[in-house]
């Protein structure tokens, strides 16, 4: 993959990617729970895990959200991140899944505080796993720079 | 770090904690970037990020969510389920050398509608300072908490 320059008049509402998929592997979880010290139990103890329905370790819903964003966000030099909203976790994801994500551009709008030179970009990501089954859904806002400016 | 059951009814509005400090580091960034595989150049070029508004490389968001977060909890509360998280802001950058610690406070209670007696609805809002007492991040988490003597 390569950076690229993709200005806000280049986005329209509709337009929808879909990435490759990633396995979310042992080797994820561990590491995720290592580095951001998030070390709940249904993370990180397998024991402990047996007593819910799930019976496994899941993969926390912000290292899912952390993959996603990873696989579907673009490297775009005129954009960068200024939020995301509403993320949802409708179901578990275990070490083993694979996911993949469907990007949709869902809002164009004027940006926030009457910036003139960029516009602001909402994109919803839904994530599903090797059933097809949703496992993340969420909102990503951008603040993109119009062409010309 | 232990295990505890923290109740729908252990949580009072306007409850408020803060963590200990962590210092974000240009391995964390790194690391992190190489991990999600967000390898876009404000994170991981040095000489571009040198050009941009911000002047160096930043933290990745989502990332200083996750350290916020991890920061935020003093115990692992083995009564909650995660539901969602709301409204991820990320007002200022982090750079390499900033030092974050988390502010938690319990910003909302109300009843699960469709199982009002074992389970309620506790939002905790995070946010993440820097050590120039600046806000680098605001997110709310939507938790699904036990109630006392709920049903298991």
């Amino acid at each position: 993959m390569k950076a690229t320059t993709r200005y806000f008049e280049e986005y329209e509402v509709g337009q929808t990617w879909e990435t490759m998929g990633r396995t979310i592997t042992e080797t994820d979880i561990v590491y995720f729970c290592t580095y951001s010290t998030d070390f709940h139990p249904a993370a990180v103890d397998v024991e402990f895990s047996k007593q819910f329905a799930f019976g496994n370790r899941i993969s926390p819903g912000m290292l899912t959200f952390q993959v996603s964003v990873g696989l579907a966000g673009e490297w775009n030099l005129a954009a960068r991140t200024v939020g995301h909203d509403r993320l949802r976790y409708p179901r578990p994801t275990f070490a083993g899944d694979t996911i993949r994500v469907r990007a949709t551009v869902v809002d164009t709008s004027p940006a926030p505080g009457g910036q003139a030179d960029a516009g602001l970009v909402t994109i919803q990501y839904e994530a599903a796993n090797q059933r097809n089954e949703t496992v993340l859904a969420c909102r990503h806002f951008l603040l993109v720079q119009r062409a010309g400016v | 770090m232990e295990n505890r059951d923290h109740y729908y009814e252990d949580y009072e509005l306007g409850q408020q904690w803060t963590s200990s400090g962590r210092t974000i580091t240009e391995s964390d960034i790194v690391q992190y970037c190489v991990f999600t595989h967000d390898l876009h150049p404000a994170h991981m070029d040095a000489e571009y990020a040198r050009g941009t508004e911000f002047g160096a490389r930043t933290a990745p968001g989502a990332m200083v969510f996750s350290y916020t977060v991890g920061l935020a909890h003093h115990f692992n509360n083995t009564a909650h389920f995660t539901y969602g998280h709301d409204r991820l802001q990320y007002p200022r950058p982090v750079f390499a050398g900033d030092t974050i610690h988390a502010r938690t406070t319990v910003d909302e209670k109300r009843e699960y509608p469709r199982d009002p007696a074992n389970w309620g609805m506790v939002v905790l809002k995070y946010e993440g300072i820097n050590q120039r007492d600046e806000v680098v991040f605001v997110g709310y988490h939507q938790c699904m908490v036990r109630k006392r003597g709920s049903a298991r």
